[in-house]
């Protein structure tokens, strides 16, 4: 059992500098938690916080029942796996995984049991006599994780612990942490600036801006259901398209205009516009996927825009379309042959989602 | 006109084979992606061409002028490397013109002139209010467009760019992929840019060349040759996110079909397939390439004719899109990506899949070459 919960947690620097600023998550036993957001947020702060790198300035850290604020490191019984390899370059891959093991002074039978069935999971029982001078990046990083395993730790917790590698090689390496993970099931908190890797692997994400938590949700919550125009434009491999318009309304016709934009709402819609707040401008939200190339005439619905690029992605290409105000990112066909300089992009009105123009706070109600 | 040629172009550092015969073109303002694993030679042709490193043996056109003999500012290339460096006791504006006012250079700026030429360039990358500003006072974004701004300032006839953006954080990375692009093409400036990235490649060029070992390249194509028509594995394998399927199997005649074995799982290969392969050459052995997103997938007893079965390993949910990792058989793995990732699916589902055989590709376990 391992459940971690932060209270109002505070991290000063100085008198000046407030790098996390009184957030509160609670970490199930056995999740996989990420903390994602853009670098200087405070992610890697509240890491260190938890591991007890770095002191507490303000609130409280329980792990389980127990309050650890003031437990050194060493006895709260958790390990981290870094961005650097931090491997002994004198000792074997063997000697590395066991060093942990053999500063507590286990039983050398023991040792060598622990970091045999380490080097089956990591996959590396061949190399087990090979200096890290003599392994590839990706080898090195399984080392480090090895380390972190051997000690059965009751959490794990990694610093963007495969950011720095290449594509080919990260995608391998995240799948390895992610299933290893899943059979260990041991708590576990990961830091990242990546969304796609937060998406892919954590069970649950916290979105962190500037000391703050912005959103607390599964992978799928954060993509469909932002709460803020922060969220809507950090998560996703392309950011959700946010344009401005105001609402006109003539009876029953209710228009949400902009500069390239037109929209028509329901009544439903317009109530909770006006609940939230948002009377005039509003913020309209759709992701890529969600605008299709339209090749009729339409009259709402629609973003107009001029085509500036198209980029081909591999299984499909991207429109980039710049309308009065700003620039629309739409999802095509890989093949799709965009020759036309104006472009229509009809909404799928199911997937829009609105936004308050002065808070940037989603309109939609709280689930959960 | 700075059209790039390069003619048999061979570095050795001592016995050790950097590049071994590398010829290729690049057209006036087209941008040219070298793309392979590190250690292919990527950097090398790039520090070559800006004339870094001498060459070994060959020839590098600049222009329709042999460079080989030139010194890097004759050249009239501009080079970035991975890191942008601004001097950080210098505003905004002295860095950009920096290039302009430099001593080595042959020719002398006006004050005027290097005025004009940092606001147009400052313009361009929507930098002109940051002029009197100093690095420390801009954020990562910001400096990124001052140092593009500063290898632009020269107005060179050629950019020579080796990874310019792979440190970069991965949303970063997106829009500078795309500031780069947009400037690359309004200014229409021949550009050689190596990376590792496929995504990179696929995004920034007009044409890649897939570069293996030795700097040998295995094709040069628009981003759609490449992904659609490669002409081996190793470019099948390059190109393409998460990486094309590639199994092992054996190729055999039953009733009149033709079945591909590999492992314990076998595919009857459609009659238009097996028409197409009987016209060709192969071995019994095969490997079939088929990319994540030609294979659908559906729940065990869903959907209609049967595909073959899996076991569901590791579902990856990407907002836009899906991957799921499936086990075929004992020792086969194939994985998938479903524009439907709503659809869940749990480790241990069973499930049913089906490839699109148009897009199968079959290759020559031997040499690597496409057979189909």
């Amino acid at each position: 059992m391992a459940k971690i919960e932060i209270k109002n947690l505070t991290k000063k620097f100085g008198e000046a500098v407030l790098a996390v600023k009184n957030i509160s998550l609670t970490i199930e036993d056995g999740q996989f938690f990420c903390l994602l957001g853009p670098s200087g947020c405070g992610k890697s702060t509240t890491l260190r916080m938890i591991a007890g790198l770095e002191e507490i300035s303000e609130g409280e850290i329980w792990l389980d029942n127990e309050l650890i604020n003031h437990v050194p490191p060493k006895d709260r019984n958790m390990s981290m796996v870094f961005e650097g390899f931090a491997l002994y370059p004198h000792l074997s891959v063997y000697d590395n995984i066991a060093f942990p093991l053999r500063i507590r002074k286990l039983p050398a039978n023991e040792v060598d049991d622990r970091v045999r069935s380490v080097l089956k999971i990591i996959n590396l029982e061949p190399f087990a006599h090979r200096k890290p001078n003599q392994l590839s990046d990706g080898q090195k990083q399984r080392v480090s994780l090895g380390r972190a395993l051997v000690r059965q730790p009751r959490v794990y917790l990694f610093d963007e612990p495969i950011s720095h590698l290449e594509a080919k090689l990260r995608e391998l390496l995240r799948e390895e942490i992610a299933s290893l993970q899943r059979k260990l099931g041991v708590t576990t908190v990961y830091v990242t600036h990546d969304q796609y890797e937060a998406l892919t692997m954590a069970d649950k994400i916290a979105v962190m801006d500037n000391g703050d938590i912005k959103q607390v949700g599964s992978p799928k919550e954060l993509y469909s259901r932002p709460s803020n125009v922060f969220v809507a434009g950090f998560v996703g491999e392309f950011p959700m398209n946010l344009l401005k318009g105001s609402i006109h309304t003539a009876g029953d016709n209710i228009r949400l205009i902009g500069p390239s934009l037109s929209l028509s709402l329901d009544q439903k819609t317009l109530a909770q516009l006006e609940k939230k707040g948002c009377r005039g401008e509003v913020i309209v939200g759709i992701r890529p996927e969600h605008l299709a190339v339209c090749d009729h005439q339409i009259d709402v619905n629609y973003i107009r825009a001029q085509v500036m690029a198209v980029e081909p992605y591999g299984d499909c290409s991207v429109i980039f379309a710049e309308t009065r105000d700003h620039v629309v990112q739409a999802i095509t066909e890989f093949e799709a042959q965009v020759k036309q300089k104006s472009i229509c992009f009809e909404l799928d009105m199911t997937k829009v989602h609105f936004f308050n123009s002065k808070s940037g706070e989603s309109v939609e109600e709280e689930h959960g | 006109m700075a059209e790039v040629i390069l003619r048999n172009v061979c570095k050795n550092f001592g016995k050790t084979v950097i590049l071994k015969n590398l010829s290729f073109e690049c057209p006036d303002g087209e941008c040219l992606c070298l793309l392979g694993p590190s250690g292919t030679g990527k950097s090398m042709t790039i520090k070559l061409v800006a004339g870094i490193e001498p060459l070994t043996s060959g020839q590098i056109f600049i222009g329709n002028r042999l460079v080989n003999k030139l010194e890097p500012r004759e050249r009239n290339v501009a080079v970035t490397f991975q890191s942008f460096a601004l001097y950080s006791h210098m505003s905004v504006f002295d860095n950009l013109a920096f290039p302009l006012r430099a001593p080595i250079r042959t020719q002398r700026f006006a004050p005027v002139e290097i005025k004009t030429r940092v606001k147009e360039v400052a313009g361009l990358l929507g930098i002109g209010e940051l002029l009197q500003r100093y690095p420390a006072q801009l954020s990562g974004g910001q400096r990124q467009r001052v140092a593009l701004g500063r290898m632009m300032i020269r107005r060179p006839s050629v950019f020579l760019m080796d990874e310019p953006i792979a440190h970069l954080d991965a949303k970063f990375r997106h829009y500078m992929r795309g500031k780069l692009k947009e400037v690359q093409q309004e200014l229409g400036i021949t550009t050689i840019y190596a990376t590792p990235d496929q995504l990179e490649a696929l995004t920034m060029a007009s044409r890649i060349a897939v570069l293996n070992w030795g700097g040998k390249i295995e094709q040069i194509g628009s981003p759609f040759d490449l992904v659609n028509d490669p002409k081996n594995k190793f470019v099948a394998s390059l190109v393409g996110d998460p990486s094309i399927n590639i199994l092992a199997g054996e190729i055999f005649s039953e009733n009149g079909k033709l079945t591909i074995q590999s492992g314990n799982f076998s595919l009857h290969l459609p009659g238009i397939i097996s028409k197409k392969i009987a016209n060709k050459k192969y071995t019994n052995k095969v490997e079939i390439g088929i990319r994540p997103n030609h294979i659908s997938i559906n729940k065990n007893g869903v959907g209609g004719e049967a595909g073959f079965k899996g076991e569901v390993l590791l579902f990856e949910y990407a907002g836009r899109y899906a991957i799921i990792l499936v086990k075929v058989g004992e020792d086969v793995m194939l994985k998938i990506k479903t524009d439907n990732p709503d659809q869940r699916f749990a480790t241990g589902d069973k499930v049913d899949l089906f490839f699109d055989f148009n897009r199968l590709f079959l290759f020559n376990p031997r040499t690597g070459e496409r057979l189909l």
